[in-house]
């Protein structure tokens, strides 16, 4: 959009302003949350077929007619199954990024602006939880106790919450010392009220950020944990399972290993993709502050 | 840091570590003694078995002694360095786990390698080309990488090289140093992507930050090269924040190993790891976290020391006008 | 793991059974061939970390290095083997005459003391064979090339133990390298066709021939085993053409199609699959319930899930092993007897009505977690969805489920699962029920203990005539098959595979592990 010049000297200067607008590959991201959105809430009733209904004739087709990506090893249809399994795919990671944001947010808030003791506490944990291999610990844990879906979640979640703190305590202590928080301090406003209403929606670029990476993360981890079945139960038709017996018929269909696989790194790059653009868009706006 | 200093750095670590050992070897053995199951019925499968048998066995491992005794006497050999026999093989802790570390190690270092040179090397073309082409392209597979966990990208591998094109071969680890290159360039591959992209995306941000700082405008001003430039003063700055997430980078690789080993057929660690945990071979089991454990402190030491080495800000004290 | 197909030797004849007769001295089958096969690879998934016998149960290693006194014919008759002969002179005494003139590879002579000292091993505490020669009393050298076994009470399965499981070994040796006997670096002492050079349980193992070997000229001069972590890793291998045979094959049909080799199958009387349910807690207290369950089951849909090369089977006891204590015709008759449940879902809608949950009901059914268990109980669970029965399938490592199963009585699961090989005798199954497997760490999943099952449990292994089995065996069968405590549902192929360059002469489902060394039998496929 152009603004009408000033008329310097007969020849007139134009500015542009550059609109801040959407590019399109967002508008693809977008779509494709959209419709991972759509799949996680109500996947197996869209479904074409029952995920779970078994045909034990048509065994591993190739995709066709009947079946557009074909069948598993028990003649379950494969885009079924992959609609459904959106569920196991997204719902662990909201929560583990959700989570992660809520606690990790205020550990990170609480050691930024408190400092001292707390802080030194806090970072010890985060020290401490930073050197732990989370994925080695999962599988200890599963294997010893039996796999299960929400315990994974849980201790991914646990393992999680350190990285958000340590980024949201670095942001805090670049804000602590400017002059709006000294300015409220002054005025006597309460410290938590400085760190929630005053602090934190100058640090939530990074938090924002941070969760969508936790979820693309997530995404990952979770169907990899699953992959080596530490993770949702054999029968569910999770992506990580899938891509699990899917290589065992490597020869017969691959596409029910290649659809998964696909399916995982196209929801991970869409949210990572989104939470770029997401920050630039916060991290620009507050930039005037 | 004075010599003195170092060594106070260095035992201070060490302390941690052993506390650390205990902590998680209390904590391995508690897990199994909670956990259900037996392991003697791992071993034995549906196999009958005589009572005699299911008694020489728990004798043999200790099985039905009290809590405390059952860690004590682990314990006690443990830090005499004898980690025992597995329940599943019968053989020696320590030789099962030194017959499959070097492959592990191996694929770890090879990772490792792949993802310096081309998480550095990508980061510094997309930051010097900004803007253009290689630039986007670069940032863009960087983002696919990042969204390609292991698993999927060694299975995606596999279809490719085992269907597709015959190259490389997709599975085992091979014998001798060149062949294992061979074996292990796929499943080195699948490992490095994420660590890759986090690390182009930080070089490239790190190198942007210092393309654009004055001291690089008056350097060039004052007519030095590019090259001179980008070697003394770019590169030293922006591999700062490199080095910190090395021994991230480093300790990923070797604890993300079991996310390929099983798809790609090699004995290593990762595949122990799996299969004493869920069989409760306790002996196994316990060495190996602790392996796990020296390796992540002593990857964490190495990168804080490169650290304190490389920053002139630490290395010359505080106080002298970095 | 697998589940050693460790099969004990049965008496293979009536005539056998009651005249205690010697089998006839028979000269050496010729084992020389006219083509000798340079170098031979072997791939396996099993875990072949440790060749002591008694250790890495079902190495398919140990086969092919250490031999045996008897070995199991294609018929599942008993051979001698290292023996020259076996005689039963009592119900209670075996006595074995060794060949004369057997060597090891070291050179020292075979005799009765090195044979009497490796059977006595194998039956000891520590091993994970003994509860195959819980019958024994002794086993003595009762000359230097007779062995003596003596047993407590009479036991058919005993003589199939030895020639399955009976690897012999040298006396000196084990005890020089006591406690590190079958370890990669000390391996072990045989009398086998290939003398095992090196094993490490990451990469490989190396076996050369035998030049004295005692039959004579080893048709194969090297073999070469690889170790894979799983099945899809073999079969590109296979495809690459790096191996040449894969004994021990967890999803034959898969693996048929990823490497395009040739499986070789042979139906067996074991590696079963079953379906069993705790008669003494509701639901499955109820007999209607177990019937309407047994009715609903289609077991050509279930092999199908499993991926084929499996024969369903409806007695508890399969009729392979009653062959050995009866005739065709007397099975026939038998089985004619017998309520089998033949699939028909109307019958067992017919049955679940009349029980006390007409309407069906929800229960959980634990499967431990290896290969296809779970997703073939995923099958099950399908079938019993189209009579109202929600089974909910419960994954559980292999750790626990052995402690569920065998714990408590009251606490037992109802669970699919499927079972190794012990023996062709008609005993095999007799761990799964009575009242001594009650105990804690025994398997009577099923909790099925009526009055009459343990005197005919006890009449079925002891009587002396095979007629005398055979009767109680059907009456056996017969309240199983009323009571239905255990579904029996298919029994797997010994499947292996072999690339078509060769060909296995002669293979069934003794082949693998209880006869000569396999690899014995390997020949090139075209002359």
């Amino acid at each position: 959009m152009a603004s009408a010049g000033l008329p310097v000297a007969g020849i007139r200067l134009v500015t542009v302003r550059r609109r801040a607008s959407v590019p399109w590959l967002m508008w693809i991201c977008f779509g494709i949350a959209l419709l991972l959105v759509v799949l996680a809430l109500f996947g197996t009733t869209l479904a074409p077929y029952n995920p779970s209904a078994q045909n034990l004739s048509d065994v591993l087709a190739r995709p066709g007619g009947a079946h557009w990506l074909g069948t598993d090893s028990l003649g379950r249809d494969v885009l079924s199954r992959i609609m459904a399994g959106a569920r196991s795919a997204c719902l662990g990671p909201v929560v583990i990024a959700g989570g992660s944001m809520l606690l990790g947010n205020l550990l990170g808030l609480l050691a930024g602006y408190r400092g001292g003791r707390i802080d030194a506490i806090i970072m010890r944990w985060v020290d401490l939880m930073w050197s732990i291999p989370g994925l080695l610990v999962i599988i200890v844990v599963a294997g010893a106790v039996g796999a299960d879906y929400w315990l994974a979640v849980g201790l991914l979640l646990i393992l999680t919450i350190p990285f958000d703190t340590r980024t949201v305590r670095g942001a805090v202590l670049e804000q602590a010392p400017r002059p709006y928080v000294e300015a409220a301090r002054t005025l006597g406003v309460a410290d938590w009220r400085i760190m929630i209403f005053h602090i934190w929606p100058n640090v939530l670029p990074v938090a924002v950020a941070n969760a969508f990476l936790n979820f693309a993360g997530s995404v990952g981890f979770l169907a990899g944990l699953s992959f080596l079945g530490f993770g949702a139960p054999v029968s569910s038709p999770d992506w990580g399972v899938q891509l699990s017996q899917g290589l065992q018929s490597l020869f017969q269909n691959p596409i029910g290993m290649l659809a998964p696989g696909a399916m995982i790194v196209l929801t991970a790059t869409s949210v990572n993709l989104i939470g770029d653009w997401v920050y630039e868009q916060l991290s620009s706006r507050g930039a005037g502050r | 840091m004075t010599s003195r200093g170092w060594l106070l750095f260095i035992s201070r670590r060490l302390v941690v570590l052993a506390v650390l050992l205990v902590l998680i070897s209390f904590a391995v053995f508690t897990l199994l003694y909670v956990s259900p199951g037996s392991a003697i019925n791992a071993l034995l499968g549906t196999n009958p078995r005589t009572p005699g048998e299911v008694r020489f066995l728990t004798r043999e491992y200790h099985l039905n002694r009290p809590f405390l005794d059952q860690f004590w006497l682990w314990a006690s050999q443990a830090v005499r360095l004898h980690f025992g026999n597995s329940i599943q093989t019968s053989l020696p802790v320590t030789s099962e786990i030194t017959a499959r570390l070097p492959t592990t190690i191996f694929l770890g270092l090879y990772a490792f390698v792949l993802i310096m040179v081309f998480g550095v090397g990508g980061g510094i073309v997309a930051a010097l080309n900004r803007r253009r082409l290689a630039d986007r392209g670069i940032v863009a597979a960087a983002i696919v990488a990042l969204s390609t966990p292991a698993f999927v990208g060694g299975v995606g591998l596999i279809w490719v090289f085992a269907i597709l094109v015959h190259l490389f071969p997709v599975y085992g680890p091979g014998a001798g140093f060149v062949d294992d290159l061979w074996h292990l360039t796929l499943p080195a591959i699948a490992l490095a992507l994420t660590g890759m992209a986090y690390l182009v995306r930080h070089t490239r941000a790190a190198m942007i930050t210092v393309l654009d700082q004055d001291y690089v405008t008056f350097a060039r001003a004052r007519g030095l090269s590019r090259a001179r430039v980008l070697l003394t003063y770019q590169l030293r700055n922006a591999l700062i924040p490199v080095v910190t997430m090395s021994g991230l980078i480093l300790s990923y690789v070797i604890t993300g190993a079991v996310l390929v080993e099983d798809t790609f057929s090699l004995p290593g660690i990762g595949q122990l790891l799996v299969q004493s945990a869920t069989t409760k071979d306790l002996p196994m089991l316990q060495a190996v976290a602790m392996l796990v454990a020296v390796v992540i402190v002593l990857a964490n030491l190495l990168a804080d020391v490169t650290y304190i080495a490389v920053d002139p800000r630490i290395r010359l004290g505080r106080g002298s006008g970095g | 793991m697998r589940f050693r197909l460790a099969v004990t030797v049965a008496i293979a004849t009536a005539a056998l059974v009651s005249a205690g007769c010697s089998s006839s001295p028979s000269a050496p089958k010729s084992a020389a061939v006219t083509s000798s096969i340079q170098s031979f690879t072997i791939g396996t998934t099993f875990p072949e970390n440790n060749i002591d016998p008694t250790k890495g149960y079902g190495s398919t290693i140990s086969s092919l290095s250490l031999e045996k006194l008897t070995e199991i014919s294609p018929s599942g008759a008993i051979e001698p083997y290292l023996a020259s002969s076996v005689t039963h002179p009592s119900l209670l005494t075996y006595v074995y005459q060794l060949r004369h003139g057997i060597r090891f590879w070291d050179g020292s002579p075979l005799t009765a003391a090195d044979a009497a000292y490796s059977l006595n091993y194998e039956r000891a505490a520590a091993s994970q064979e003994s509860s195959l020669f819980t019958s024994v009393k002794s086993i003595t050298a009762s000359g230097p090339y007779t062995v003596t076994i003596t047993l407590s009470h009479p036991d058919p399965s005993l003589a199939y133990a030895v020639a399955s499981s009976g690897f012999i070994f040298e006396k000196k040796f084990a005890q020089e390298h006591a406690g590190k006997f079958g370890n990669p670096g000390v391996l072990i002492m045989g009398t086998g066709p290939w003398e095992v050079r090196s094993l490490d349980p990451t990469t490989g193992a190396q076996l050369t021939a035998n030049p004295h070997w005692w039959r004579g000229k080893v048709p194969i001069q090297n073999i070469s085993f690889k170790f894979f972590a799983n099945d899809t890793s073999a079969a590109l291998a296979f495809r690459a053409g790096e191996i040449d045979m894969d004994p021990f094959i967890d999803g034959p049909k898969s693996f048929a199609a990823s490497s395009g080799a040739r499986i070789w199958a042979a139906p067996t009387d074991c590696t079963n699959a079953l379906f069993s349910m705790n008669t003494s807690v509701a639901p499955w207290n109820d007999v209607h319930v177990r019937r309407a369950i047994a009715y609903a089951l289609n077991r050509q849909d279930i092999i199908q899930a499993e991926g084929g090369y499996a024969q369903p089977y409806s007695t508890f006891i399969p009729v392979k092993m009653l062959q050995h204590i009866a005739t065709g015709a007397q099975i026939s008759a038998l089985l004619k007897s017998l309520p089998l449940y033949p699939y028909s879902p109307a019958r067992a809608r017919q049955e679940l009505a009349q029980s006390r949950y007409p309407h069906g009901f929800t229960a959980p059914v634990t499967v431990f977690i290896y290969g296809n268990v779970v997703s073939t109980a995923e099958a099950i669970a399908g079938e019993l969805q189209k009579i109202g029965i929600n089974m909910q399938v419960k994954p559980v490592t292999l750790a626990a489920w052995g402690t569920d199963l065998s714990g408590p009585p009251a606490k037992r699961p109802a669970s699919y699962f499927t079972t190794g090989c012990n023996t062709p005798d008609a005993s095999g199954y007799d761990w799964l029920i009575g009242q001594a497997n009650l105990a804690p760490g025994q398997y009577n999943a099923a909790v099925w203990d009526p009055p009459e099952s343990d005197k005919l449990i006890s009449q079925g292994l002891t009587a002396s005539t095979s007629a005398g089995r055979f009767a109680a065996y059907s009456r056996l069968l017969r309240l199983i098959a009323t009571d239905v405590p255990y579904i029996p549902l298919f029994l797997h192929d010994y499947s292996i595979a072999l690339s078509s360059k060769y060909r296995f002469a002669g293979y069934n489902q003794f082949s693998i592990n209880d006869s000569l060394p396999y690899a014995l039998s390997i020949r090139p496929a075209s002359p």
